[in-house]
């Protein structure tokens, strides 16, 4: 079965130390859980300015291009700068961006540099991913995925895919799933018993992709949450990989 | 053997005591240390009564905790926690910090207050393992006023009114040899486990999964996933449960 994961980062992480920071170790961890592919996200992006990331994203993508799937975290706060981004990435033919505006500050309902950045991104048909949070982690920043429907309806054939939600959110969460047909989930930080089931059973099999946060969280629990679950190997397939595949046109 | 040290019992999210049984069975696990959530979260006096029964009924896979829902009981509490040790035999007890109000309005009402001592106390002398759902300071505080007492921090700072806070609460930890780091919780932070051994010893660290409000596969993925010596895993996982009881034969 090939796994691809749809959360990963690389850079450094001012938090607390990490050991995953080149790479050779990232490809190292993703080579010990037997996960073939990861859109990976620059930490540089998410702490400092979103520029320098994209560079420290482009150098390590190109050193392993079949393994890791560069999406860049553009903001809007950058200006007319942040859409040449998304220019810049979908001509390189990378496949998406990320968001985190409970990071950069920002609303996903006032701000016309996103509108056009939202607009542009639809036009083009990336991926966009807005991670309610960046790990499962109490003290860091949270965005309400309720806050997500809005950008759905604006852009209904805009792809979105939220995630970086737990038990405490699931209910919000399958509720935007519901109303907006574009929006998909992953799964790095829905801990919940039985979770992967109840989501499943509740929004389609073909709406969850596997994600791990890797490296800033241990890739095993996200793994094992899902094989243990109890769907059949066919479902099990599309999470791991299969979706994310139909998703990224890979 | 595989003992799981933090598990609600009782109905806890709609999960049945038997449900939670099979979970553990799923999962490989040989025990359940568990804690009533009418005890916890209504009556102290019929939640712990329903413990009880339950431990009749699957003697050789539930371990007890008594569970009390407020410190301010204070002499009931004392001799509740009694009875659960002398006539139900259970062997822990379960304290956890209440967030009353809402919004900017909210506020912890914390373990570490007076009325919590005396059934501190009264547990260090029954010999019974306290689960504390707290904040690290809390621990160190009740610690410093019952040093004999032997407290598990539940989910070692990674619950939101410990901010996550794990590094600080093995920070804690190392200064207090009878404070004991349980592994429940939803994060995964990388390394934090290993960071928990090296900190206190794998002889301090406890496996716990918070089922069945978290997926217990997942709690379990992140002990036999992380980078230590499998004589290490062991402990966490079941023996120092085994040893802090005085099962270990």
């Amino acid at each position: 079965m090939k796994l691809i994961d749809v959360t990963a980062y690389y850079g450094k992480w001012p938090h607390w130390p990490i050991k995953v920071t080149t790479p050779e170790l990232l490809i190292n961890l993703m080579d010990r859980w037997e996960i073939e592919q990861a859109v990976v996200a620059s930490t540089r992006s998410v702490f400092l300015n979103c520029s320098d990331g994209h560079q420290e994203l482009d150098d390590l993508v190109a050193q392993y291009p079949d393994r890791l799937i560069g999406f860049p975290i553009v903001s809007p706060k950058d200006g007319q700068e942040a859409l040449q981004q998304v220019e810049t990435a979908n001509s390189k033919g990378l496949k998406g961006l990320r968001l985190f505006p409970q990071h950069h500050q920002y609303r996903l309902d006032d701000d016309p540099t996103l509108e056009s950045i939202l607009k542009l991104a639809e036009d083009l048909g990336m991926l966009v991913q807005i991670p309610c949070r960046i790990m499962l982690h109490w003290g860091l920043p949270q965005l309400d995925v309720r806050d997500i429907d809005s950008v759905a309806e604006r852009f209904p054939n805009l792809k979105i895919m939220t995630g970086g939600l737990n038990y405490s959110e699931l209910r919000d969460a399958v509720s935007v799933m519901r109303k907006r047909e574009n929006v998909t989930f992953e799964t790095s930080c829905l801990q919940m018993v039985e979770g992967i089931e109840k989501l499943t059973a509740q929004v389609g099999v073909e709406r969850v992709c596997f994600g791990t946060g890797l490296p800033l969280q241990y890739p095993s629990p996200g793994i094992s949450k899902i094989v243990n679950a109890q769907i059949s190997d066919d479902d099990k397939e599309k999470i791991f990989g299969l979706n994310a595949k139909r998703l990224l046109g890979l | 053997m595989i003992i799981d040290a933090h598990v609600h019992t009782g109905g806890f999210g709609g999960y049945s005591t038997a449900d939670v049984l099979r979970l553990a069975d799923r999962a490989g696990f040989d025990m359940i240390f568990g804690t009533d959530v009418i005890a916890l979260k209504y009556d102290m006096t019929e939640g712990n009564m329903q413990l009880a029964q339950e431990m009749k009924k699957y003697p050789d896979r539930i371990l007890g905790y008594a569970s009390i829902s407020s410190a301010r009981f204070e002499r009931d509490a004392v001799d509740e926690i009694e009875r659960c040790h002398e006539v139900y035999g259970m062997r822990g007890l379960k304290i956890v910090h209440q967030v009353v109000g809402r919004g900017s309005y909210q506020l912890l009402v914390t373990l570490n207050e007076p009325a919590m001592l005396p059934i501190l106390a009264k547990a260090a002398e029954l010999g019974m393992l306290v689960l504390a759902h707290s904040t690290p300071e809390e621990c160190a505080g009740l610690l410093d006023k019952v040093p004999d007492a032997k407290i598990i921090m539940a989910h070692t700072g990674g619950c939101p009114t410990a901010l996550g806070d794990w590094f600080r609460a093995i920070e804690i930890a190392r200064h207090y040899p009878n404070l004991y780091l349980d592994t429940a919780s939803s994060q995964i932070d990388s390394g934090y486990i290993e960071a928990a051994v090296a900190g206190v010893g794998a002889d301090h660290v406890v496996f716990g999964t918070d089922m069945p409000l978290l997926d217990p596969f997942f709690g379990l993925a992140k002990i036999t996933g992380a980078n230590l010596l499998d004589e290490e895993k062991e402990l966490i996982l079941g023996k120092n449960i085994l040893n802090l009881l005085g099962m270990n034969n």
